[in-house]
């Protein structure tokens, strides 16, 4: 009796302490991981295993209702993961590197096209496999960033998969914007034609109200600087604090925290001339924060949803088809030879759900799909937080851009 | 002789073309270790003739750190026909290149100019930046990584983390010498001097993210090496100095003559004398006038035959060259030849002068311009030492070095 009282009240206070579920979390995480990362492989796959077991896959202990408690901490480690996207996007060499910014670029044209088709051979209807594709054209900037942080990876593919991420990001929320207000105007019943130019408007306005608020937050990050005359070291808690007035202005005018912030990493990149910030060392913050969005990406894994071998294998051909596209527009760069290109290509698979494309307030996918595309977002998903950190990994040693561990290696 | 040295009969015989191809293989497998050790015979060139070789950084666009990116862009420079070479280096973040044979002052800044441009634009195709400059301010050596190449993989195996210490940056110059024991009386005269050219280049104060308080940082790191120094004293003929190779080899301590770091060295193949103490200058077109200024210097102790320096006091060259990676052209050098002191900047300004009126160079003038320009400027580590004290980063100082070579 009395025992029973006792796992009682130990359950209650776990149930109650949602921090603690979060924390138990991330310390089995870092168990798990290191013991990965003592065989070689990559140990943020602790997180992911730490989410599948603690979430809705396993004892459920972490569910939706539990992590958008955590919402504002999910969405300030997101904004600095697309702060760092920003700050990998080389606009100069984009424009002026002529074949290599053009790959990139057909790169994520094709990958949009090539899941758009594949989703219409599967019954999908052309509004959302558009919607669909337009967010798979982006490339994870978690899984990415992580991948590269994990190996200490660093070289020339390393810096095309850094610009390829930012790029990708941006031209997915574009095309996401026209898509949305396609299926918004249908959705209202009205005549398509007019709703969806006022819709796109509205799309529009978001993005621009967004890139509007990074300017802000921008002028009064590079003001502060030069007012105290700060050095690169000393500018850290400014940024810090620069990059949360972002977000938050973004989150209460619903306006695109995502281009914001990609936009803020692009400004310091491109914009500031003056002593650098560049080396801002946030590394232990960034691995934490990491842990943290894979877990929880982890937690919303249903397995169901990969016990469907008709949209496993939508998925596994999507996975597939975005790879082989990339790896075709590659062919025309010079600058990176055969295997450099295969490890691009493969580096860059991961993908994002529309929750982190748009830094939205819900962890939920859009809610407007069918349960058809709904169930083959859901299995892509899955198979991105299983596969896709594995695949990167692996894209990166392929490009041999992995630190070496022995001196005499 | 030991028996795990190949000799080779010399490269005049009959059959010349043959031995040339099996006397550069040898050269080769000696030098990747995977050869006996291999002394070539001292090819002939002609005199006063030089050739340039600059390591240059790798950089990231972003953070100015070292970015491992050479392989790829030496592979865009082989597709590129040109006279001059490019290699790789030690660790992926170097990349050498070397000139072809020159004549003058205007054909040395004419390739170098080339260089700069060809390398700059394909950097820029896969993403870095390029510098010039003796260290990286701020990378750290554990980072970096061996060129995957059979040789440097075992010069790892041999030296262990200094051969990643070893990740610096220099600048050497070739002179042509036309007969072997010249070779050996001119290293022997160029050594003498080679303090001066560590004061001229000097541009490297920082080091694994700290302000050293040196001009040269590069200059000590060298030093670690075993074999680093200079060519004994009691070496006077290029016989003896074979002596010297075989006892060497003989222990296994030697294989070919890039074992020797000297800070000026004989190299057979091409039939030079080496000077190895530079760092590479931040402006490219410096590199240029330093190489024609050590050219000059040979030509005029060339035309001393049988003379040999006075001194052959290795404490007070190791003084020299201290206090000129230590205060670089503000250094102080004591004259082997008679104990006085002077100032480098002295020294160098009556050598220009003199070597001035006597070049059939018709461009050196512009040359000792340049040297000149330097010397009134303090020096490229003084350029450097203005955006410390105004409170530059690490980060800063390595842009501020690659804008330098950008925009030459």
């Amino acid at each position: 009796m009395n025992a029973d009282f006792t796992d009682l009240r130990l359950t209650q206070l776990w149930l109650l302490s949602p921090l603690a579920v979060i924390g138990a979390g991330l310390l089995l995480a870092q168990i798990v991981g290191l013991g990965l990362h003592a065989k070689g492989l990559p140990k943020l796959y602790g997180a992911v295993i730490a989410g599948l077991i603690l979430g809705v896959s396993g004892f459920g202990l972490m569910d939706a209702p539990l992590l958008s408690q955590f919402q504002e901490l999910s969405n300030a480690a997101a904004a600095l993961v697309l702060f760092e996207v920003g700050r990998k996007m080389d606009l100069a060499w984009l424009w002026k590197s002529g074949r290599q910014g053009a790959s990139l670029l057909l790169a994520c044209l094709l990958r949009g096209a090539v899941t758009a088709v594949c989703l219409v051979v599967f019954g999908l209807g052309w509004g959302e496999a558009f919607f669909i594709s337009a967010i798979l054209i982006a490339v994870n900037p978690i899984i990415f960033a992580s991948m590269a942080s994990d190996g200490q990876a660093t070289g020339v593919a390393t810096f095309a998969g850094g610009n390829m991420v930012g790029l990708s990001n941006l031209i997915a929320l574009l095309a996401l914007a026209v898509s949305l207000a396609w299926i918004k105007s249908q959705e209202i019943g009205n005549a398509a034609g007019a709703d969806f130019t006022a819709e796109l408007g509205r799309q529009g306005f978001k993005l621009a109200l967004g890139a509007l608020i990074a300017l802000i937050c921008y002028g009064l990050y590079a003001l502060a600087t030069r007012l105290c005359r700060a050095r690169a070291s000393m500018r850290p808690g400014m940024l810090l604090a620069a990059l949360l007035m972002d977000l938050g202005l973004c989150s209460v005018s619903a306006s695109s925290a995502l281009l914001s912030l990609l936009l803020m990493g692009l400004l310091l990149r491109n914009a500031e001339k003056r002593d650098n910030v560049f080396q801002a060392q946030i590394k232990t913050g960034q691995d934490i924060g990491y842990a943290l969005l894979f877990m929880m990406s982890a937690s919303m894994v249903n397995l169901e949803h990969l016990m469907k071998p008709a949209f496993v294998l939508l998925a596994v051909v999507i996975f597939a088809g975005r790879i082989l596209v990339t790896r075709l527009a590659l062919v025309p760069a010079p600058a990176w030879d055969g295997p450099k290109k295969n490890a691009i290509a493969v580096s860059l698979c991961s993908l994002v759900s529309f929750g982190s494309l748009v830094v939205d307030n819900s962890l939920i996918g859009y809610p407007g799909l069918s349960t058809t595309a709904a169930q083959a977002m859901a299995a892509l998903l899955g198979l991105n937080v299983l596969l896709a950190p594995g695949l990167t990994w692996w894209g990166l040693k392929m490009a041999g851009e992995t630190h070496e561990e022995s001196v005499n290696a | 002789m030991p028996e795990s040295m190949l000799v080779l009969p010399s490269a005049t015989h009959v059959g010349a073309a043959p031995l040339l191809k099996k006397t550069s293989d040898a050269v080769a497998q000696a030098a990747a270790g995977t050869g006996p050790a291999f002394l070539p015979p001292f090819s002939q060139s002609k005199t006063g003739s030089m050739g340039i070789e600059l390591e240059l950084m790798v950089l990231d666009r972003l953070t100015y750190d070292l970015l491992p990116a050479a392989p790829e862009i030496l592979r865009l420079l082989d597709l590129q026909k040109k006279d001059w070479m490019a290699t790789p280096e030690i660790t992926t973040s170097m990349l050498e290149v070397a000139t072809s044979v020159l004549n003058s002052y205007a054909e040395a800044a004419l390739q170098i100019e080339e260089m700069r441009t060809s390398v700059l634009r394909a950097a820029f195709q896969v993403g870095a930046a390029i510098s010039g400059g003796g260290a990286h301010p701020f990378q750290k050596w554990s980072d970096q990584r061996i060129y995957p190449k059979e040789r440097y993989r075992n010069s790892a195996k041999k030296f262990g983390y200094l051969t990643k210490l070893f990740t610096v940056f220099g600048m050497h110059v070739h002179i042509g010498v036309s007969s072997a024991d010249e070779a050996i009386r001119l290293c022997a005269w160029l050594t003498q001097r080679a303090p001066l050219f560590i004061a001229l280049s000097a541009n490297s104060p920082c080091w694994q993210g700290e302000n050293t308080g040196f001009c040269s940082a590069r200059s000590n790191v060298v030093g670690a090496f075993p074999m680093s120094g200079v060519m004994p004293s009691h070496i006077r003929t290029w016989a003896e100095f074979q002596t010297h190779f075989a006892q060497l080899a003989g222990h296994g301590i030697v294989h070919s003559i890039k074992d020797f770091y000297w800070d000026v060295r004989p190299k057979p193949e091409y039939g030079t004398i080496e000077l190895r103490v530079l760092d590479t200058p931040l402006r490219p077109a410096f590199a240029a006038a330093l190489a024609s200024y050590a050219r000059e210097l040979c030509l005029e102790f060339f035309d001393r035959p049988g003379h040999w320096p006075a001194s052959d006091c290795k404490e007070l060259y190791v003084w020299n060259r201290f206090n000129a990676a230590k205060d670089g052209v503000n250094a102080i050098w004591i004259d082997p030849e008679d104990g006085s002191s002077h100032a480098v900047a002295d020294v160098v300004t009556r050598d220009l002068l003199r070597l001035s009126a006597r070049s059939k160079d018709p461009d050196f003038g512009k040359a000792c311009d340049l040297i000149l320009e330097l010397l009134t400027q303090g020096g490229q580590a003084g350029w450097l030492n203005v955006h410390l004290q105004a409170g530059s980063g690490m980060n800063d100082l390595a842009r501020v070095a690659s804008e330098l070579f950008d925009h030459c």
